[in-house]
């Protein structure tokens, strides 16, 4: 049975990857699963100069989900491929460096440095933490200002694939993707946290220090596959599905909805495992359902709605 | 580390929402010392949506099954929430996620060192294994306080601890002395020089607690708290501000914790 995907010029053993922030460097997780066995593991965003991050409390558990305010803390682009990338390369998973910025330049610079660092097989750009002031986001409400920032990465990756990680709090997504294709994005990730307020009654105090954080978990489950479900069916352009992932149930719905991947984020902080475990129910899965190569179940339910 | 569901054995309801947990896991009994503490799951073999996250429980206690090797893991927890309450519920025979043993420990005291354990309410559960592991071999004392008697779920299983000496105190004077935990303590240091101190409760009595051997001869260790999303160091959700040197630096109560040095803790820091 084949389990392999591609997305863009990247090919994956599997579907199911990590979503950056939930996984750490990817190392904290290796004493609870093989990550061999993973598609691929994006880690940590990762900005020119190292972040000290939002003041606690930053994060507070909501139904069915939980909202964080993490801000970015990060080492620094310098110090990942110094002291954590050496360690990861023994593994012959893609790592997927995530890159974020507050200007252009950042975004590229830090951009500039991973394309020319050997055991980075592609970059995934988070135009959308809603977590920071200077965070990107501005480049996340508006569609020519992805593209901007897309375009400007591409020109100093060179060959090096180019994710774009999309915010999902906009009006319309898809002329974001549609202005990520145009930039010459090679996928696109749908979707980061939405962005949410929990305040407590007694005190009148946010839940927060930074007073709002993204949601994350089942909760927005629906939500993120309605915007995925939209990208999929209107622009040309590989969809990466995250949101609310718990099993390989929830990811093979994304499948279906159009994702060629899928990124488990939340699932992560319950069972360290849960990814290794997503893989073995979609194999299970193909196995119930007569399927051998998983990359022509993508899209099953956009044609099925169209036939 | 491990990830794995294993069998809860006993669940006793102790007063005031306080409740005695006992899961039978060897493999990870193997690997636990005082300070320790385990994300439990909210519930069984499939994902719970709702309460979602594991909730991160001090162990309170390990004991052998059999007479070698250790394999029962006792937690004393308060019922505080959904995730507590839900916890509060299983019974003998249930399983449950355990992650753990995490976290960075007490260190093991010196065989000459005299060791001070200073506790407020449902702090105690670590301070009650190190009394376990170490009173036998050591010179210990145990402060333990709370503002009444139900907030001193474990004050009738100290006799098993085998402390000599144990101080309760009480706000309300319904048990032991009158007076915060902290009252005795300037006069108790003063008088044992190079005492070790470990300390676990509320943030204002650990805070009280370093304020007072700050100015004697003593070094503290404290344990620290805050809602934590995966308890292995990878979302930073649980971190606090810890004083390195010169600098103060955000950093993960799970991982670089939850013991500090009592020193390292920035106590203005309000959350």
């Amino acid at each position: 049975m084949d389990l392999s995907v591609q997305i863009g010029p990247l090919r994956l053993k599997n579907p199911v990857m990590t979503a950056s922030g939930t996984f750490g460097y990817g190392l904290e997780f290796a004493d609870y699963l093989d990550l061999n066995a993973l598609g691929a593991i994006v880690v940590k965003g990762l900005s020119l100069q190292p972040r000290p991050g939002n003041a606690p409390p930053r994060i507070y558990e909501t139904a069915a989900g939980m909202l964080n305010a993490i801000g970015l803390q990060n080492v620094g682009v310098e110090e990942f491929v110094t002291t954590k990338l050496p360690a990861l390369r023994q593994y012959d998973t893609p790592i997927i460096a995530n890159a974020l910025g507050n200007t252009i330049e950042e975004y590229t610079e830090v951009c500039r440095v991973l394309a020319h660092t050997e055991g980075i097989a592609a970059v995934e750009i988070n135009v959308s933490c809603p977590n920071v002031k200077e965070g990107g986001i501005h480049f996340a409400t508006e569609p020519a200002q992805t593209g901007r920032v897309t375009e400007a990465v591409r020109r100093v990756m060179g060959d090096m694939p180019l994710i774009v990680k999309l915010s999902p709090n906009v009006t319309h997504i898809v002329p974001f993707a549609r202005a990520c294709r145009a930039a010459g994005a090679d996928a696109v990730s749908l979707v980061n946290t939405f962005v949410g307020i929990a305040i407590d009654l007694d005190t009148m105090r946010p839940r927060l220090s930074n007073l709002t954080g993204g949601l994350s978990g089942p909760a927005i489950k629906p939500l993120a596959q309605r915007l995925v479900w939209e990208v999929c069916r209107d622009v040309d352009i590989p969809v990466i599905g995250i949101g609310g992932i718990m099993n390989a149930t929830d990811a093979l719905e994304y499948m279906a909805l159009g994702a060629v991947a899928v990124q488990v984020g939340t699932a992560n902080f319950i069972r360290p495992d849960a990814a290794r475990q997503i893989v073995a129910g979609m194999a299970d899965f193909c196995a119930a359902r007569g399927i051998t190569r998983l990359e022509n179940f993508i899209g099953a339910f956009l044609r099925r709605e169209t036939s | 580390m491990l990830c794995m569901e294993v069998p809860v054995t006993d669940m006793q309801h102790v007063n005031g929402g306080y409740f005695l947990l006992q899961v039978h896991s060897p493999a990870q009994a193997a690997l636990v010392r005082p300070g320790h503490f385990f994300m439990l799951g909210m519930q069984h073999a499939d994902f719970s949506a709702d309460p979602l996250l594991n909730r991160p429980i001090s162990v309170l206690d390990c004991t052998p099954d059999d007479h070698t090797a250790p394999a029962a893991i006792h937690f004393l927890i308060k019922e505080a929430g959904r995730g507590t309450r839900l916890l509060s519920r299983l019974r003998a025979g249930d399983n449950l996620l355990c992650h753990g043993p995490l976290g960075t420990t007490f260190p093991e005291p010196s065989p000459e060192c005299r060791l001070i354990l200073v506790g407020g309410g449902v702090g105690i559960a670590p301070l009650y294994f190190c009394a376990r592991r170490w009173s036998a071999t050591h010179d210990m004392a145990l402060f333990y306080g709370g503002r009444s008697v139900t907030d001193l779920p474990l004050q009738g299983l100290l006799p098993q601890t085998g402390l000599r000496e144990v101080i309760l105190l009480t706000e309300d004077g319904s048990a032991g002395r009158r007076g915060l935990v902290t009252e005795p303590l300037p006069e108790y240091l003063a008088s044992n020089p190079g005492a070790k101190v470990y300390s676990c409760g509320p943030n204002a009595m650990m805070e009280a607690v370093a304020r007072i051997t700050a100015h004697v001869d003593a070094q503290l260790w404290v344990s620290m708290e805050n809602r934590m999303g995966c308890g292995l160091g990878a979302c930073l959700g649980c971190v606090l501000p810890v004083i390195e040197g010169d600098k103060t630096a955000m950093v993960r109560i799970c991982k670089e914790g939850p013991v500090f040095r009592g020193e390292q803790i920035d106590w203005k820091i309000r959350y």
